[in-house]
């Protein structure tokens, strides 16, 4: 099964229940694809074994056969491209890759080269939970492609969770887009259910069957969110309470499983019931 | 010769200059010979990205050979320097007093980008 963990506002808690929910479970593999700031790491303490450059095509221009035509230039609607004084120059950063300056060449005069846009790491760690991230080079603005690659590294015989970048944008869907499950995690207050509404409306969007975690929850607050999944019919399928204790081990990296036997029947018990709801799922297509 | 001026609105001479040349709404763009003036819109100014390179690419168009702004970002001055086009620093105050204070030599040259791009 494929759970993603995901939300619309950024600091719910995303990280904090898959590393949690990872180190629950057996057989599990944890891919942390927030690739502008991956931070399971900090949880899992992990020792990185391997690590694979993940590239991306720009264009290189041969100044040779360049006549000055300008069609490249015109092209380019993400303004990567400029020609000054007869000479066009590229602007890596904000290439999206498309080859489509390549295609319209009239002289042939361009070529691709290789661009390092991010990398893989796989770990090994002390809790036996097979682990890979991805992380974007500073200044790279597309994370899409190293999520991508990052998902190619899902291990078919193992349970796996996606640890998501937050929002509703194309990097959250593409952590997203072909998983059983999508868990959605949200704190109680107006910030974190405006944002929530829209996460619910992609994962609406992409038609695939999702549940909520209400991270730092409080008996007097919950109301915020509890009202929007009872209306919606939504699972609101677990709530980590707001204590001293999980805010102290939080900031020590320890995941709160490790001392809390509580909270891992609990997150057990969520895995269990998304299984039954993903296999229903499966049924009724 | 043409000189840019990164401006706030679209009044002519009296418009109010603008500090970020790649997002700014508008360019005035003056020709010294002539004292005539047109005011560009800058389509790009919303842009996702490359908004910067963009508005180089227009001022370059218009064979702009001074650029007066407040900031410009480091792939937009890489564009503006290729383009042979120099810059010069203003914060405040309208295009008539950026033009008149550049042509009494009162601003200073812009060697480095000093601008972020927005995300």
């Amino acid at each position: 099964m494929k759970i993603t963990v995901l939300s619309g506002k950024g600091g719910t808690g995303k990280t904090t229940v898959s590393v949690n929910l990872a180190l629950s479970l057996d057989n599990v593999q944890l891919l942390d694809a927030d690739v502008e700031e991956p931070n399971s790491q900090y949880f899992l303490h992990p020792n990185f074994d391997k690590e694979e450059s993940i590239y991306r095509k720009i264009p290189k221009i041969d100044q040779e056969k360049c006549t000055s035509c300008r069609k490249c230039v015109d092209f380019c609607e993400y303004n990567a491209l400029a020609m000054m004084i007869d000479e066009v120059l590229v602007f890596p950063e904000i290439c999206h890759s498309c080859g489509g300056c390549k295609l319209i060449c009239p002289e042939n005069a361009i070529t691709e080269t290789d661009r390092e846009l991010g990398v893989l790491k796989h770990a090994t760690n002390k809790y036996n939970v097979d682990f890979w991230q991805g992380e974007l080079n500073i200044g790279e603005e597309s994370s899409v492609p190293v999520i991508e690659a990052l998902k190619k590294k899902a291990d078919p015989n193992k349970d796996i969770i996606i640890d998501a970048q937050p929002g509703t944008t194309c990097p959250t869907i593409e952590a997203v887009v072909d998983s059983d499950y999508g868990i959605l995690v949200t704190e109680p207050t107006p910030f974190g259910l405006s944002d929530l509404k829209l996460a619910a409306e992609l994962m609406d969007e992409l038609k695939i069957p999702y549940g909520v975690i209400i991270n730092r929850a409080e008996e007097d607050s919950n109301y915020i969110i509890e009202e929007f999944c009872n209306e919606n019919d939504i699972d609101i399928l677990l709530k980590i309470p707001f204590k001293r204790k999980y805010a102290k081990l939080y900031s020590e990296g320890i995941p709160f499983v490790l001392k809390e036997k509580e909270l891992k029947n609990d997150l057990q018990k969520v895995f269990r019931q998304i299984g039954s709801v993903v296999n229903e799922e499966n049924h009724s297509n | 010769m043409k000189i840019a001026v990164t401006a706030e609105n679209n009044n002519g001479y009296e418009s109010e200059v603008n500090t970020h040349f790649g997002r700014a709404p508008y360019f005035a763009i003056v020709d010294t010979k002539t004292d005539k003036i047109d005011l560009i819109k800058n389509e790009a100014a919303n842009a996702s990205g490359g908004a910067g390179v963009s508005a180089a690419q227009l001022i370059a168009d218009r064979g702009v050979e001074v650029l007066i702004s407040g900031s410009v970002g480091p792939k937009a001055y890489k564009a503006l320097t290729s383009g042979n086009i120099e810059m010069y620093i203003i914060n405040h105050g309208t295009v008539r007093e950026a033009v008149e204070n550049f042509q009494k030599g009162n601003l200073s040259q812009l060697t480095s980008p000093n601008g972020t791009p927005r995300k």
